[in-house]
């Protein structure tokens, strides 16, 4: 019987059981003279335990979906054995909000709570190391985590089985939960007692594993208030590595701009002859870097062969290959000039074919001056392979009266194209978590009156 | 005759063998009769017998070895405080240097503390859940009050505690871990008028919750099936 005397000292007994003096349904009590009420699971009806015997306090209205958890179940949560031996219907008491708590029971670590609503779970246990007593408080910390107030109402039994420790329908406790996903401090007032509960949001999945349950769990309905965002890192863990890695970036591509040799390979100047000064013989004429064409005006012309440029040597060492940029300029005026470029390794005889051209328009229109275009442009080569190289060109203009045109080839250069993609890269991670986040939590503060988000 | 600590005597009315340890107590309770058997007894007067604790899933019993802070003890007695709302062991030990001290056993809440009585009665007027207090120059939050129904006891006790009842217990809380509990016991005189009391008495023991596992606990009962 309930409030048994200690028979056997060397080790913990075994269930006991009380016949429910009502309609004589034998009851099961795991937690003996901790028990102050029981419910009788066939008639509803609750008890007070009293040294005389059990005294009825109220019949519950039969409740008719059946725990999720049996009474009696055993489970592992946390690493500590528990016995399922109270289940609760509570209900706010202003309003229709109904969820169900399980107590749980060890006999060494005392009770914990497992507390079900809308398929969403939580897992307390009583704490004794923060209280901020009778004061309102909208948020706290409480180690390491920021806890926001998210919900304030008056809770009232509406239907239980099983013992209970204390007496579950004296008055309506006032419960102020704060919220840190995936975790939540409920605070419980009452006259006689204020109580501190840390809970933990647990996968369903956990909770079935845990008790070996058969059946489906709840169905999950919205978010849970400590239901944490699924996918991976959360915003901050990922800004934070994203900053990491955007400063990483940041060194290594100041690494390689230190490291890059930017040699000018050539920067050659092309001029087309006019009858004041005739071609003499397309060729270099001064050294092999700064170079000078004079070029026949004819030269402009599909039918021509390509001009044969500077010859030039790769060697880059390590990699193998470096990348090359190659700059075109001339001094277009309401004209265009392209010319076509071909890198001939005359090693492997592998040709890199490109195009580059400007355009340049401009004019007064309406009391505005316009233009449009540019007189120089650049193409980076990636990876060209080591070796020696000869340059053709082959110019092209439409009215033949572009005087000139510089081409300029410079090795090893950094590139910052690479980098502004890469940061893009890390910066895009964090801004869709953030994103994700944003909408998640907005979602999840949908339930709370104190919701930081403009409803 | 008087029993001195450490000596072995037999049981005033079963003659099993029995020992007092600490010097507080004034008797102590045979395990098998459940005879109060009083330091200073008449020899052959037959023993008053008191109830037997209930059972509530303690693992500690007497005999029961542990550490705190480094020094061994023994449990050597308890009360069983039963309440309206609650339940409370306060297990007497004694460490291996002499001291003795109380170890609180409820609810998977575990803690030591010892007796404290500088603290004016006043100090918990109005007391509700919440209320801030200063106790042994420490701030305490009143976490519970209860109150009391009936004590129970074994093993080596102070038979008057068993007589104490209808007293207001206050549990009271710090972040740090420390504890008190203070008892508020109304006291009426004999001739008063009906609902008035004299300055209530009140019993105070401030201390600090512990992890059981740091308590090393051995010769407990067997809760295998509980690890």
């Amino acid at each position: 019987m309930i409030g048994a005397e200690v028979e056997v000292l060397e080790k913990l007994p075994e269930t006991s059981s009380i016949t429910c003096p009502k309609c004589s349904q034998e009851l099961p009590c795991h937690t003996y003279a901790q028990a102050r009420n029981i419910v009788c699971n066939k008639c509803d009806r609750i008890f007070e335990i009293r040294e005389g015997g059990l005294l009825t306090v109220k019949q519950f209205e039969k409740y008719t979906l059946p725990p999720v958890l049996p009474l009696g179940a055993k489970g592992r949560l946390k690493g500590v054995p528990f016995t399922v031996v109270g289940f609760i219907v509570y209900q706010e008491r202003d309003s229709h909000y109904r969820w169900r708590e399980y107590v749980l029971f060890n006999p060494v670590q005392g009770y914990a709570y497992l507390s079900e609503f809308n398929g969403h779970w939580n897992f307390f246990q009583p704490i004794y190391d923060y209280s901020h007593g009778n004061n309102l408080h909208r948020s706290f910390v409480y180690e390491g985590a920021t806890f926001n107030l998210f919900h304030r109402y008056y809770s009232k039994v509406v239907y239980a089985s099983g013992e209970f420790f204390w007496n579950i329908t004296s008055g309506s406790p006032f419960c102020t939960e704060y919220v840190a996903p995936p975790y939540i401090i409920t605070r419980i007032k009452t006259e006689k007692q204020l109580t501190w509960l840390l809970g933990e949001y647990l996968e369903p999945e956990l909770i079935k594993e845990a008790f070996g349950l058969q059946a489906e769990m709840p169905q999950q309905i919205g978010i849970g208030a400590t239901e944490p965002l699924s996918g991976g890192l959360s915003f901050g863990k990922i800004k934070k590595i994203s900053v990491i890695a955007a400063l990483a970036l940041l060194f290594l591509h100041l690494f390689f701009m230190i490291i890059a040799r930017k040699e000018v390979i050539s920067n050659t100047e092309f001029t087309f002859a006019t009858a004041a000064a005739p071609p003499v013989q397309p060729g270099p004429e001064t050294d092999p870097v700064t170079q000078s064409y004079l070029l026949s005006v004819n030269t402009s012309s599909a039918e021509q062969p390509p001009i044969v440029g500077p010859a030039f040597k790769l060697s880059t060492g390590l990699l193998g290959s470096s990348n090359m940029l190659v700059s075109l300029s001339a001094p277009v005026q309401n004209d265009w000039f392209a010319t076509a470029i071909t890198l001939r390794n005359t090693t492997t005889m592998q040709e890199y074919d490109f195009e580059l051209g400007v355009e340049y328009y401009s004019g007064y229109e309406d009391g505005y001056s316009w233009s449009e275009g540019n007189h120089s442009t650049e193409t980076l080569l990636s990876a060209l392979p080591d070796g020696e190289y000869q340059t053709f060109i082959r110019p092209y203009q439409s009215q033949q009266n572009v005087p000139f045109f510089t081409l300029k080839l410079e090795n090893d250069v950094p590139v910052w194209s690479n980098f502004w993609i890469i940061l893009l890269l890390i910066t895009a991670f964090p801004a869709i978590q953030y994103f994700r986040e944003k909408n998640f939590e907005m979602r999840r503060w949908m339930n709370s009156d104190f919701s930081p988000y403009d409803q | 005759m008087l029993q001195k600590v450490g000596q072995f005597f037999g049981c005033v009315n079963c003659k099993r063998s029995l020992v007092f340890r600490t010097e507080q107590a004034n008797c102590v309770i045979c395990t098998n009769c459940r005879a109060l058997n009083y330091r200073l007894s008449i020899p052959e007067k037959e023993a008053p017998v008191t109830e037997k604790v209930k059972e509530e899933m303690s693992v500690i019993r007497v005999g029961t070895t542990g550490t705190f802070r480094e020094i061994k003890f023994e449990v050597v007695g308890r009360y069983q405080y039963l309440f309206k709302d609650g339940y409370r062991n306060h297990w007497q030990i004694v460490f291996s240097d002499g001291r003795e001290s109380w170890l609180g056993d409820w609810a998977g809440n575990y803690s030591i503390f010892q007796a404290h009585n500088n603290t004016v009665a006043e100090t918990f007027a109005n007391a509700v859940p919440g209320k801030k207090v200063e106790i042994n120059k420490i701030s305490f939050e009143l976490e519970m009050l209860d109150e009391h129904r009936l004590t129970l006891a074994e093993g080596e006790v102070n038979d008057l505690v068993l007589g104490l009842k209808g007293f207001i217990s206050l549990f009271f809380i710090n972040p740090s871990g420390a504890m008190a509990l203070v008892n508020i016991y109304p006291q009426k005189k004999a001739d008063a008028p009906k609902g008035v009391y004299q300055t209530p008495r009140i019993e105070i023991f401030t201390g600090n919750y512990v992890e059981f596992s740091s308590l090393n606990l051995q010769n407990t009962r067997n809760y295998d099936d509980w690890r």
